[in-house]
């Protein structure tokens, strides 16, 4: 019995394994092989003639560049909105009781309860008032938007996380209420803020949605790859979905230890 | 070593709804070792983190040396502290957890190096300055946070349950070492505890705590041969201290239907305050046992019998009553047998029947 309980488990893990990994392997493999190779059947597992042709043509193709400075710049600035936002609202939750605490908690989770093809409209009429349209500054703003709730609810049980005393000494030995935050709560949930800030990059890197409503001409490359995948040739596809996927894949591999603590480790 | 003292006047200090200390009122000499003793939830804490300015209190005053701090915060009023759970900051190592106060307080690198050298010395941890506190034990990072707390020279140390983490052996090691340390430098200190033996072993005062109040305060050998109140009697000790109804009536002393033999100058006392009924005090190692019938003694049954190495313990019932007694002599008789017993006449205490209070 224990014996079948066990082989339940290595098949039922290896199916998902599978499930997930499979599709991006493809892709790294279709990726790296010749364009001619891409269209063959049956698929190699490993490229059989490995070339950068797919790469080449990916980037030299018109919009390219520009699109992935794009992706690049939208998310620096989520990543700084982010920051500046979610780390003063979570040492408030975490470290303050005030009335409606809990509520607003939750309230801030339901902005997310709106999905955002039911916000397209009206979004884009009140982002042309503002002249936020096709602007890259616009997309951050609804990445923040996007990545704040989950972003302040982690950091505020990062910062729970850790003791008051701590502080609390700092405080007792001549620091100030910032410097004691400075000196000790900032660096002690350093780890948890660098997975946190990740975790809002790729939020950033993969949204696709509102970046393809919100712009014309200032694409980011989510955005601009779904705008020419009817128009596209398959190992132009398999490049733009690599280079989509593989930041998130590989900033996930280095932070899981962080993500299992912060979620796994209460 | 600057010294200086601490007075707090009136404390209030509520929760919610929930008042924890109420009208405390509390002083403590330049140079003394205070402890404030009480159960949990007594308000121990509470006081305590009044004083190091981390609570603010709702009313009443509070004076370090003349100094009125009440409205100032921590970082001002020269204090330091020595955290229940160490609170030794785990990203620094050693030396700048002990330097940590002095460049708050802008010392010179010279200085804070000298300094640290001296208390890390003094703590017996001079060659553990290069290690992060994730590499020691919790015995040695106590002595961090002690060094910590003294690196500073301050003018109070306050100390909130320091020795509660550390397994037994070690605690009582550490005592030992506090006491040591606090004879040596006479900082003025005030530390928390619930366990007794580490308030008389370690305090020149007690201050016993409870609901919020303090009920008695002095030093240890008071606290334990007279409490002020049945409650301090039941609370300090180990075993607890014995209590048993009695009356007076026509002369006599009574305990149950057994006549209690006591000596003229307690009678007169008994007969001056005109009680009739009170209640006697006597701790467990004040009480003689014999296996045989003698004048003024007690007839009581043993209900159970543990051997203590030393000593053994008897639980007894005298009349309704149940008592503990140490028995120096083994006593060939077992459970269920009857012993005779006397109290040393001049450990007994007398305490009022309705306000629970010391008589005499």
């Amino acid at each position: 019995m224990k014996i079948f309980k066990k082989f339940a488990q290595i098949i039922t893990f290896t199916i998902i394994s599978l499930w997930v990994l499979l599709p991006v392997f493809l892709i790294t493999v279709s990726t790296f092989s010749s364009k001619q190779e891409v269209y063959k059947w049956p698929k190699n597992l490993l490229p059989k003639d490995f070339s950068l042709e797919s790469i080449k043509f990916f980037f030299s193709s018109y919009g390219t560049i520009s699109s992935f400075k794009n992706s690049l710049i939208v998310a620096f600035i989520t990543l700084i909105l982010v920051l500046f936002i979610s780390i003063p609202s979570a040492y408030a939750f975490s470290r303050y009781y005030f009335k409606g605490r809990e509520s607003l908690k939750i309230f801030i989770l339901m902005t997310r309860m709106l999905p955002i093809p039911l916000l397209a409209v009206p979004l884009t009429s009140f982002y042309i008032t503002l002249s936020l349209y096709d602007n890259l500054l616009g997309v951050a703003l609804i990445h923040t938007a996007m990545a704040l709730p989950f972003s302040i609810i982690i950091l505020s049980g990062i910062f729970i996380r850790i003791s008051k005393e701590y502080e609390e000494a700092a405080i007792v030995f001549g620091a100030s209420k910032l410097k004691a935050f400075l000196k000790i709560l900032l660096p002690l949930s350093l780890p948890g803020i660098a997975a946190m800030l990740i975790f809002t990059f790729i939020t950033s890197w993969n949204e696709v949605f509102a970046a393809s409503i919100l712009t014309v001409e200032n694409r980011t490359l989510s955005a601009h790859i779904l705008n020419l995948l009817d128009a596209s040739p398959l190992y132009f596809k398999y490049a733009g979905g690599f280079f989509l996927s593989v930041p998130a894949i590989i900033f996930i591999f280095f932070i899981r230890n962080y993500l299992m603590k912060m979620w796994g480790g209460f | 070593m600057s010294k200086k003292g601490v007075v707090l006047l009136n404390i209030e200090k509520s929760f919610g709804g929930n008042k924890v200390l109420k009208n405390l009122s509390l002083e403590v000499k330049s140079g003394e070792f205070l402890v404030l003793l009480g159960p949990s939830g007594c308000g121990k804490t509470t006081t305590l983190r009044c004083i190091a300015g981390l609570e603010k209190v709702d009313k009443g005053k509070i004076f370090i040396g003349d100094r009125d701090v009440t409205e100032l915060p921590p970082s001002k009023r020269n204090i330091s502290m020595v955290f229940q759970n160490y609170a030794v900051f785990p990203h620094m190592k050693v030396y700048n957890n002990i330097a940590f106060g002095l460049k708050m307080r802008k010392f010179p690198r010279q200085e804070i190096d000298k300094k640290i050298k001296e208390v890390s010395k003094l703590l017996k941890i001079d060659n553990l300055l290069d290690r992060f506190p994730s590499q020691l034990s919790g015995g040695q990072k106590q002595r961090v946070a002690v060094a910590r707390a003294l690196a500073v020279d301050p003018d109070v140390l306050l100390m909130d349950e320091p020795l509660s983490n550390l397994d037994a052996l070690l605690r009582a090691e550490m005592r030992t070492e506090l006491k040591k340390l606090h004879r040596d430098l006479g900082t003025t200190t005030v530390y928390v505890t619930h366990d007794q033996i580490e308030a008389l072993s370690l305090g020149d005062r007690i201050a016993v705590m409870f609901d919020g109040e303090i009920v008695q305060i002095s030093n240890p050998k008071e606290i334990y041969e007279f409490p002020s109140t049945i409650k301090v009697g039941e609370f300090i000790g180990i075993p607890s201290m014995n209590f048993l109804k009695a009356r007076y009536e026509n002369g006599e002393i009574f305990i149950g239907n057994q006549k209690f033999e006591l000596s003229d100058k307690i009678r007169n006392e008994i007969e001056r305050k005109k009680l009739k009924e009170f209640i006697i005090g006597i701790r467990a190692e004040n009480i003689e046992i014999y296996a045989n019938k003698c004048r003024g003694s007690l007839c009581s049954k043993i209900l159970l019998k543990e051997e203590l190495g030393y000593t053994q313990l008897l639980t007894l019932k005298i009349e309704d009553f149940t008592i503990k007694a140490f028995s120096k002599a083994e006593i060939g008789l077992g459970i269920d047998n009857y012993v005779y017993i006397k109290f040393r006449e001049d450990k007994i205490r007398f305490f009022d029947c309705n306000t629970r209070k010391l008589i005499f």
